[in-house]
Formats: structure tokens, C-alpha cells, sequence
């Protein structure tokens, strides 16, 4: 199913509103359990279980939150509370109006999450300290205005979500199934993203990464633990996985630690200098969940690509806009 | 399939032929197409059959228990389980079902094993005739038969051959393979066809002609099968939990697990109406949504997994019937597998169907 880039951004405009209307001071801190994080029967810290990433956090820190990195429990459900208001897609208001047909799929459906991140942080990017994606490279800039240009001619001018190829690396927060499986071993990590029922093997044995000219939507990744933090390492990405106009040089770093029982903090870091100006990190803290995933289905019983196209050709015809 | 030719030609001498000969009649009859060939020599056919006793007693093997494995840290499994951690490749020689000239020969000898193998794999190197598909280097046939010797996967009944279909389950099969025959439709398309799952997956795991490779991980709470194909990942769990209600369905139905000494038993129910169609190329079954499927995975030896099942479904089949084959350890990687990507085949497919039409001027 797809879900526009329009709608992502309406989601993201108006948490900032919620959050403009709602913040005052306070003093960011991590929230970290004192409590002994539980074990694996061979002594790693445990990951395992079903862990959810929603949350209704920004992706970004919103502007008017510039030099707030953390909300108070009373912002938190301020701002819970207003981003429920006015996101509810329940609601008609116009219909047969464009604003009333965006709405989309109804609550009952999306999995957005109601809560802020545990950590009340203002942003899932931590690192550059405002909360902000570092600007890109002018090389870069010029990748992201060459597939801004990108229309609706084939299905193969779509993004990877739309075409259900991959929603890819890292894990980031969706509107719908932002839901994990986390399996291991003594040699081997498991984890499964509910979302085109991708599965990553990760193997901690200190073996290399594969060869240069192999190049997968996953990358290759390369697992390590230091400390209680499991370490993955991800380099070998097709250039065409394309995250946030990202290249093959991309070097993922993910981190992961058991920071309680219901908690594990998932970190991740860019490193991709032709395409940021510099490194940058996100946190997202995983909350477990005793709910099952299901089988995914993403081109099944789905027409949304069909009609994506036929709506572009439709407007073509009537003399629109290409 | 997986990305980069080394990958394809590190497999190529595994891989299945049989399987997909039959199924490219649009039926589950493997083999026949072989028999009728019987390039097989009569003497050989003719010979004595091995006993099934005897064949069955020399694979009765020592069990290799998990002894850590050869990149462990740290540590040991939980429990001394098998150990079948790693990746495993079941093409094959040896077709589903029986030809009819092994009518009642249920094991090859070593000497006629090896002589099948000459005969299929010098079947899948010669040139194809016709407008032909992939070439033998895209493939990965199998040139071994099975560890067993068997001369079919499908063990029981003991003909080899799958049980008939129920009149209710053959008139779906019938519906379903008019539609695979001559899509109106994408939706009529067979799954593989559709990218929505293949006969490697299933359950059961049946081989086929290219990326019959699964790599298992396992712990004492789950264990993981990542099917090469669709990059499909079973998690069976083996924490006692019951089957999810019967209200919900799936592709893959819901698996459980847990171990009979060393054997690992996977029950899997939930199936959903669309099963068992895999396309012209990949297998047409017709189970249906209450199939109950039995799956044990043993060890024969340290690098051979030896897969039985067992399809229960008295709704599709006038009988119950099971099947048998071996895995054999690969050193892998699996890479990445794309179906849909770069693949124009479903529209030519349809496209093809309409040109026919517009030819005969008979439009479905």
C-alpha cells in the first residue's frame, strides 16, 4: 500500500504545530533503566521478541523547537493529545473534496502510533545536536533535484515503497506496520521487518564483508557486540536503494541495546560524505509488543499503482499538468 | 534468484530438473516426461529392485548433535538439539512423483542412481528446442538424486504418485489452470507467476529448477528458514504456543514446532484458499485451506538434512499422502532474490494472451 510523500509531509507539518503550541523549558536527559537487561542462556544481552518503532515523534526536530531537545511529560501529552485531534482521519470534512479523498485510509487501519518516543526526545535525529538531517553535498543536491523531476510516465519512475521492491535501511517509522521480530543466536541475528516481509540474517562471526561488486537493497551487513550494544555493520548497498538520496558509499551503522525490558534503543548512523556534509545519527527507542506479526502483503489485492498511473494519464488527456 | 553469477555458478551443479519438467504440463505428474524418454536402459530398470528394507537400513545414520559450530564465539545452544544451522540446497535429480517405467521400484541402486543422474543431467546441458527461456548457466539443476535413493520425493502412497484430487478439489484445479492456461488477468496467473510465493517455499519446500536454497537459524525458542525464492522467512516457533485462530489465513499458514528426540516436527495449519497453484512452471497440487501439513527435519549426516512431510487435507485428496528428500549443506551466501524487479514476463504473458486472441478473433 502506498502511502504518499504529500501525506508524510502533512503528518510531519502538523506535529509541528501541535508541538509550537504546546512546549516550554525543560532539560533534555536519556531515560535509562537502572535494571539489568535480560540475557540470552549463552550470556548476550537478549534483543529477542516483537518490537515497535511507531511513534508520532518527528523524523526531524520542528523549527519551532530549535533549541529544545527534550519535552516534558506534560508537553509529551500535550502534544499526544492535539496530534490525535488533528490527525484524526475519521473525520469528513468536505466531501468530494481533494482534502476529503487524501484522507485515505481511516484510523482503524493506519498504526501510526499515539505516543511520543519514550525518551520525550523532539526529534528522532540526535546528532548534529539541532535535530536536523546535515545539508547535502552539492553533488547531492543535484541527485535530489534529478529525481524531484521524476513523474508518474512508468511505474519504474516510482519510489521503492510505491513499488513494494523494499522499504529498505534503516528502520525507520512508518504510518502502518512498524513492527520487528528479533531472533537469536550465538552466531546469528535475525530480524524481520513486518514491512515486504524482508528478513535480515546477520552473522556475528567476524567473517568479511562480501565483495565490492555485490550490491543488495539490504547491503551486507556484519554484526558485532560491544558491550551490551550489538553493533551492525552495513556496507555493499545497491546505489539504487536511495536512502534520503543516498549513494553505494553508503556506510550504515546500527546500534542496539537492551536498555529495559520493554526497551530496546535502536540507533543508527549515515555516513555517506558525496551525499551529507556530514555524519548523522537517529535514535528510536523499540517498544515491545506481545501482538503477532502477520503475513505482509504489498502488490496483492493492491491497485494503487495502476492507478497512480492511469491517474497521471487521465490528467494528461484532460490537459493538466503532466 | 540471487544476485551475481558467482553465486549462480557455486550452485550450478545443485539443482532440480524433474520437478519442473512435470510441472511444465501444468500438472503435479513428475517424471513422466522422463519415463517416457526411458533412456534409462531396460536392464537396468529390469534388475533387481533394492529392498526397501535394506535401502532404508544403510541411511540409518548416527545423529550429529549441535557441538557448536565451526564460527561459534561464545558459548553453546541452549539445548543439545541437531544442529541445523547453515544453508542447504535440496535440487535434485529424483522427480516428485514416480515414472512410470520405476513403477514398482522405490529405490535406485547406487549403479542405477548414478546412471539417472548421466541421463537427466545430459538431458538439462542439451540445447532446448523451441523459443526456449533461461539457459543452463541461469539454472541450478540438480545432478544428484536424493541421499535415500528414492526414485520419487513422494513416498507414500507407495506408487509414488499423488493421490487424486477429490471431485470438488478437481474442479477448482480445473478452473484454476484454464485460468494459468490463458490469464484474462493478472490475478489469474499461477503465484509464482504473480511473485507471491513458490513451490520452494510452500510449505511443503519442494525443489525447483533454480534458487532451491534455504538458510536455517536456529535457537531453543524458534527456528528460521529464509527460502531463497521471494525471499520468503519462516519462523516456526517452538515455545508450545497453540495454532493462531482459525480466522486468520495465510500463504505460508501458521507453523509450530517442536521436537520428537531428534527429529523436529513442524505442524502448520491456516492455509488460505489460494495455495497450491503455483503456475505452469512451478507445480498445480490443489490443497486447499484445511490442509494440515506434518514437516520433520533429521539429519542423515553433518551436510545431509533429510525434509518429510506430510499433507493431510481429506477436502483436496482422496488420501493422505507424504514425500521425502535430502538437503545438502552449501557453504552459500544466499544473496538478495527479486522476482517482480526487472522482470517483464507477467505483461508479456498477457500481452501474449491478448495477440493470441486478437489472432483467432475469440475473445474469452
Amino acid at each position: 500500500m502506498a502511502i504518499s510523500g504529500k501525506s508524510r509531509n502533512a503528518l510531519a507539518v502538523t506535529f509541528a504545530i501541535a508541538f509550537m503550541a504546546t512546549v516550554t523549558g525543560a532539560s533534555p536527559a536519556q531515560a535509562q533503566s537502572a535494571k539489568a537487561e535480560p540475557r540470552t542462556p549463552w550470556g548476550d544481552p537478549d534483543l529477542q521478541g516483537i518490537w515497535s518503532i511507531a511513534t508520532i515523534t518527528p523524523f526531524e526536530r520542528p523549527s519551532a523547537l530549535a533549541d529544545k531537545a527534550q519535552l516534558t511529560p506534560e508537553e509529551a501529552a500535550e502534544a499526544e493529545k492535539t496530534f490525535l485531534k488533528t490527525q484524526n482521519q475519521d473525520r469528513r470534512d468536505g466531501a468530494g473534496t481533494e482534502a476529503d479523498v487524501a484522507l485515505a485510509y481511516n484510523d482503524f487501519w493506519w498504526d501510526r502510533g499515539t505516543k511520543v518516543v519514550s525518551t520525550r526526545q523532539t526529534s528522532l535525529v540526535v546528532d548534529p545536536p539541532d535535530g536536523r538531517v546535515p545539508a547535502l553535498t552539492a553533488e547531492g543536491r543535484a541527485r535530489a533535484t534529478a529525481r524531484a523531476a521524476r513523474g508518474y510516465d512508468s511505474w519504474q519512475d516510482r519510489s521503492l515503497w510505491e513499488r513494494c521492491i523494499t522499504r529498505g535501511l534503516p528502520m525507520i517509522p512508518g504510518p502502518y506496520n512498524n513492527n520487528y521480530q528479533i531472533l537469536q543466536t550465538p552466531d546469528n541475528v535475525v530480524i524481520l521487518h513486518e514491512m515486504i516481509h524482508d528478513a535480515r540474517i546477520v552473522p556475528l562471526d567476524g567473517r568479511p564483508h562480501v565483495g565490492q561488486h555485490i550490491r543488495q537493497w539490504f547491503g551486507d551487513s556484519r554484526g558485532r557486540w560491544e558491550g551490551n550494544t550489538l553493533v551492525v555493520d552495513t556496507t555493499n548497498f545497491t546505489g539504487k536503494a536511495n536512502y534520503r538520496g543516498s549513494t553505494d558509499g553508503l556506510h550504515l551503522i546500527e546500534r542496539f541495546t537492551r536498555v529495559d525490558k520493554d526497551t530496546v534503543r535502536y540507533e543508527f548512523t549515515i555516513d555517506d560524505p558525496t551525499t551529507f556534509t556530514k555524519k548523522w545519527t537517529a535514535a528510536i527507542p523499540m517498544a515491545r509488543t506481545d501482538e503477532q506479526i502477520y503475513e505482509y502483503a504489498c502488490h496483492e489485492g493492491n491497485y494503487g499503482m495502476v492507478n497512480l498511473l492511469k491517474g497521471a494519464r487521465a490528467q494528461e488527456k484532460a490537459g493538466g499538468e503532466k | 534468484m540471487g544476485s551475481g553469477f558467482q553465486f549462480r555458478f557455486a550452485f550450478l551443479v545443485l539443482g532440480s530438473l524433474a520437478v519442473i519438467q512435470s510441472f511444465a504440463a501444468g500438472e503435479t505428474v513428475a517424471g513422466e516426461t522422463a519415463a517416457g524418454e526411458a533412456v534409462l536402459g531396460e536392464a537396468v530398470v529390469g534388475e533387481a529392485v533394492v529392498g526397501e528394507a535394506v535401502a532404508r537400513e544403510a541411511f540409518v545414520v548416527p545423529t550429529f548433535r549441535s557441538a557448536g559450530s565451526a564460527f561459534a564465539r561464545q558459548g553453546t545452544k541452549p539445548a543439545a538439539r541437531p544442529n541445523f544451522d547453515g544453508i542447504w540446497n535440496s535440487a535434485t535429480t529424483t522427480p516428485l512423483e514416480r515414472p512410470a517405467q520405476l513403477k514398482d521400484k522405490a529405490f535406485f541402486t547406487p549403479e542405477e542412481a548414478a546412471a539417472w543422474e548421466r541421463q537427466i543431467t545430459g538431458r538439462n546441458q542439451a540445447p532446448g528446442t523451441g523459443i526456449g527461456t533461461y539457459n543452463t548457466v541461469f539454472r541450478e539443476y540438480g545432478t544428484r538424486t536424493v541421499k535415500t535413493l528414492r526414485t520419487s520425493i513422494i513416498t507414500d502412497p507407495p506408487d509414488g504418485r499423488i493421490p487424486a484430487l477429490t471431485p470438488a478439489a478437481a474442479e477448482v484445479k480445473r478452473r484454476r489452470l484454464a485460468g494459468i492456461k490463458n490469464p484474462a488477468s493478472a490475478q489469474e496467473t499461477g503465484l509464482q507467476d504473480r511473485c507471491l510465493a513458490m513451490v520452494t517455499t510452500g510449505p511443503p519446500m519442494l525443489p525447483y529448477s533454480y534458487n532451491s536454497n534455504y538458510q536455517i537459524i536456529q535457537s531453543a525458542d524458534a527456528v528460521v528458514i529464509q527460502v531463497e525464492m521471494i525471499h520468503d522467512t519462516r519462523i516456526i516457533r517452538l515455545d508450545g504456543r497453540p495454532h493462531l485462530p482459525s480466522s486468520i489465513r495465510l500463504w505460508k499458514g501458521d507453523s509450530v514446532g517442536r521436537w520428537e528426540a531428534d527429529t523436529l516436527v513442524v505442524d502448520t495449519t491456516n492455509f488460505n484458499d489460494g495455495g497450491g497453484f503455483y503456475g505452469d512452471a512451478g507445480g498445480n497440487f490443489g490443497w486447499d485451506r484445511n490442509l494440515h501439513l506434518v514437516e520433520r527435519f533429521s539429519l542423515l549426516d553433518k551436510d545431509t538434512l533429510l525434509y518429510r512431510f506430510e499433507v493431510d487435507n481429506p477436502t483436496a485428496f482422496a488420501q493422505p499422502w507424504k514425500g521425502e528428500l535430502t538437503m545438502t549443506r552449501s557453504t552459500g551466501p544466499m544473496y538478495e532474490f527479486a522476482c517482480h524487479e526487472g522482470n517483464y514476463a507477467l505483461p508479456n504473458m498477457l500481452n501474449g494472451e491478448r495477440v493470441i486472441e486478437r489472432r483467432s478473433s475469440t475473445p474469452r
